[in-house]
């Protein structure tokens, strides 16, 4: 097979002027560009169009949830934030002992006055 | 698209004001514990199983509930002359119980919504009393 070189073919293009009604670059450029952007309807993987509310409603959804984290962040007196415990205790009745649990499962916490009796305590 | 903006700030803040709130209301409860009968009584199904995993009873039998407002400011007559007295908010409350007139005890509590803390150990007839506070 006889190869051809690049001369020859612009030679002959040239000898037979085809090269008469050929646009220039720039304009080639513009047009291959403008192509290229387009989408081909007839693939199988033509891109479906994302309705623009979705975009909105994902907008108030993130502002939502990073308003309620600030909220929760910088309002510690809510609950939530709270653990359950004792931070004093003074057992006025006569007593032998205190026991402060915290249960394992973490579903609340239990003080108990060993030997108490609550039938003396101070007069309040 | 601030339109949109605007209305999620009015919602989180709505959102946030009502979790704020959240722990409105101090529960107090005054239950008897003994080992006289078996079983757990109407009103403690929520504390139920800190009650019997953690005390040596058999029987825990609801005596009386009362309510207050968070932050507490107020007494909750309880039965057997008990009392419970409750002042300031859910992060630093201030608890005296009394019993008979008397103080028998007096703690500052941390307390998280919806766990509950036991105080214990009072005497009774049966058995024992147990104040169960709840932040919810």
């Amino acid at each position: 097979m006889k190869k051809t070189s690049w001369t020859e073919v612009a030679t002959g293009l040239q000898a037979r002027n085809v090269s008469a009604g050929r646009r220039d670059a720039d304009a080639f450029a513009r047009d291959f560009a403008a192509r290229a952007r387009m989408v081909r309807q007839d693939g199988p993987e033509s891109r479906q169009s994302v309705p623009m509310v979705w975009f909105k409603w994902s907008a108030v959804s993130v502002a939502t949830v990073l308003v309620l984290l600030a909220g929760f962040i910088m309002w510690p007196s809510a609950g939530v934030n709270l653990v359950t415990h004792v931070k004093s205790l003074r057992v006025l009745a006569p007593h032998s002992g205190v026991i402060i649990m915290d249960d394992e499962s973490g579903r609340g916490t239990v003080v108990w006055v060993t030997g108490m009796d609550s039938d003396g305590g101070n007069k309040g | 698209m601030n339109r949109y903006l605007t209305l999620s700030l009015v919602l989180g803040v709505i959102l946030v004001a009502g979790a704020s709130f959240a722990g409105s209301t101090l529960s107090v409860r005054l239950v008897e514990a003994s080992n006289s009968g078996q079983g757990m009584g109407s009103g403690l199904a929520d504390v139920s199983g800190l009650l019997r995993d953690n005390l040596p009873y058999k029987s825990f039998q609801l005596l009386t509930s009362r309510s207050l407002t968070l932050p507490a400011n107020g007494t909750a007559a309880l039965s057997g002359g008990m009392v419970a007295k409750c002042s300031g908010p859910q992060g630093s409350m201030n608890v005296v119980i009394e019993k008979g007139g008397k103080q028998v005890m007096q703690s500052t509590v941390e307390l998280r919504d919806g766990t509950p803390l036991i105080l214990g150990g009072f005497s009774s007839s049966k058995g024992k009393m147990i104040v169960i506070l709840l932040a919810k």
